[in-house]
């Protein structure tokens, strides 16, 4: 909805008052008040590297490392009081799983930068999934809005669809990432899982409100799906419309 | 050098006081400037606007906050310059987009027609809004809407996805919006 401007002159007023914030609060957030911001999509796509990089590789890292810790206590017990049948039971049965996770340090070592795909499906397969998203008019005809997608992946992690609108305005992201993790929680003020939105595939939905939903998550057992719509999120009935071509594109 | 040396400087009239400061200060100056008038030229101006003010400030006024201090100089010369220069239509501000955004703040205006807040009381509202928020949040509203730091920016700095700093800010408005109504501020 465009602002008028009567609006404009009021939320100048409002602008204006800004000035009274107190001065602790400006200082606290000026601490990276600088020009040298980079302001570019390529920042942009580098913190996301990280913001991945830290839920896909430090996790399991530390899972590994937790399980590691285990298996050394349980072995220097076993040392300690001799050897028993149960303990020994024990350490063979804990020290297997360090086992399995020794080569996820290896997973995390090869991951490498989200590059840019020219389709979907090649970000797919520079993802090492099978990566398919609806087309560009199913999506702009459900949301009134003209589109144009731009695909990106990284290598064995995840691969991305952004949606941008004429303007150049990015308006909404649909990623598919490699295994399953938990949703981000994101301090909505709704939130709704439907556990049988197409065929007992559980999604959950957030947002502000049932007329602004912002993002939807899911998993089909093997890798997470999530869609992100922007500024205000869509509705609903839209979001649920949203999943179930993201779920048909793939199906 | 701390800010008392500066000012100190200041009200001792040496002429470095304002070299110290574009020292200490210049660069944050430059971008609040520049974020609000979209290009470096104007914005450089600007920054020597705030020294000079500032030299015409200090003495008698002693800020307890310099940097504070110099940030609202360098944002109302910025704003000013921006609102007279606005017909000139220049690209790269980041106040068309800022305007936008807190117009859904706005509370309704039938709410109470008679009554007309000046902006202490305004701020009165803004700052018990602010401190109800975590430091987080507060340091992205205030980046945002006093800075007038692009998104992209602050999701930079605090290592947030663009589209959850949207999404933070889109909260944030919903909610200073009921804290205005509630006040039974109209604008």
């Amino acid at each position: 909805m465009e602002t008028t401007q009567e609006e404009r002159e009021r939320a100048n007023t409002l602008l204006h008052a800004m000035d009274g914030i107190k001065d602790e609060y400006l200082e606290d957030a000026a601490e990276h008040v600088t020009p040298e911001h980079p302001s570019d999509e390529k920042i942009k796509l580098a913190k996301d590297i990280r913001r991945k990089r830290l839920r896909r590789f430090l996790v399991p890292l530390a899972a590994a490392l937790v399980m590691v810790i285990i298996a050394a206590n349980l072995l220097h017990l076993y040392r300690t009081n001799g050897t028993t049948s149960q303990v020994a039971e024990g350490t063979e049965a804990e020290s297997a799983e360090p086992g399995d996770t020794a080569s996820e340090p290896a997973v995390a070592s090869a991951y490498s930068a989200p590059e840019t795909a020219e389709t979907a499906e090649k970000a797919g397969s520079i993802a090492g999934l099978s990566f398919a998203v609806p087309k560009e008019s199913e999506i702009s005809d459900l949301l009134g809005t003209e589109l144009t997608a731009s695909y990106s992946a990284a290598k064995d992690s995840f691969a991305e669809a952004d949606y941008a609108d004429a303007e150049g305005n990015l308006y909404l992201s649909i990623v598919e990432t490699a295994g399953v993790e938990e949703a981000l929680v994101q301090e909505s003020t709704y939130v709704k899982t439907e556990d049988d939105l197409i065929e007992g595939l559980s999604v959950t939905f957030e947002g502000e409100s049932e007329d602004s939903i912002s993002s939807a998550s899911w998993d089909d057992g093997t890798n997470s799906f999530s869609i992100e719509v922007y500024d205000t999120g869509v509705s609903l009935p839209a979001m649920e419309q949203l999943v179930k071509l993201m779920v048909e594109a793939n199906s | 050098m701390q800010d008392e040396q500066i000012i100190s400087l200041y009200f001792a009239r040496d002429e470095s006081a304002i070299k110290e400061s574009d020292a200490k200060y210049g660069r944050y100056v430059l971008s609040i400037a520049r974020n609000i008038l979209g290009n470096t030229e104007d914005a450089k101006e600007c920054q020597n606007d705030t020294w000079l003010h500032a030299w015409n400030a200090m003495p008698p006024h002693r800020p307890a906050r310099l940097c504070a201090f110099f940030g609202k100089l360098a944002r109302n010369l910025s704003l000013n310059r921006y609102e007279k220069e606005h017909a000139a239509k220049r690209g790269g501000s980041e106040i068309p987009g800022v305007i936008d955004e807190l117009a859904e703040c706005l509370p309704d205006k039938k709410a109470d027609p008679e009554r007309q807040q000046d902006a202490a009381e305004i701020a009165k509202v803004l700052n018990q809004f602010l401190e109800d928020l975590d430091e987080r949040k507060r340091s992205l509203f205030v980046r945002r809407y006093f800075y007038c730091s692009p998104v992209v920016d602050i999701a930079h700095d605090y290592e947030m996805r663009e589209s959850a700093v949207k999404m933070q800010l889109l909260r944030m408005r919903t909610a200073l919006k009921q804290a205005l109504a509630q006040s039974g501020i109209s604008l």
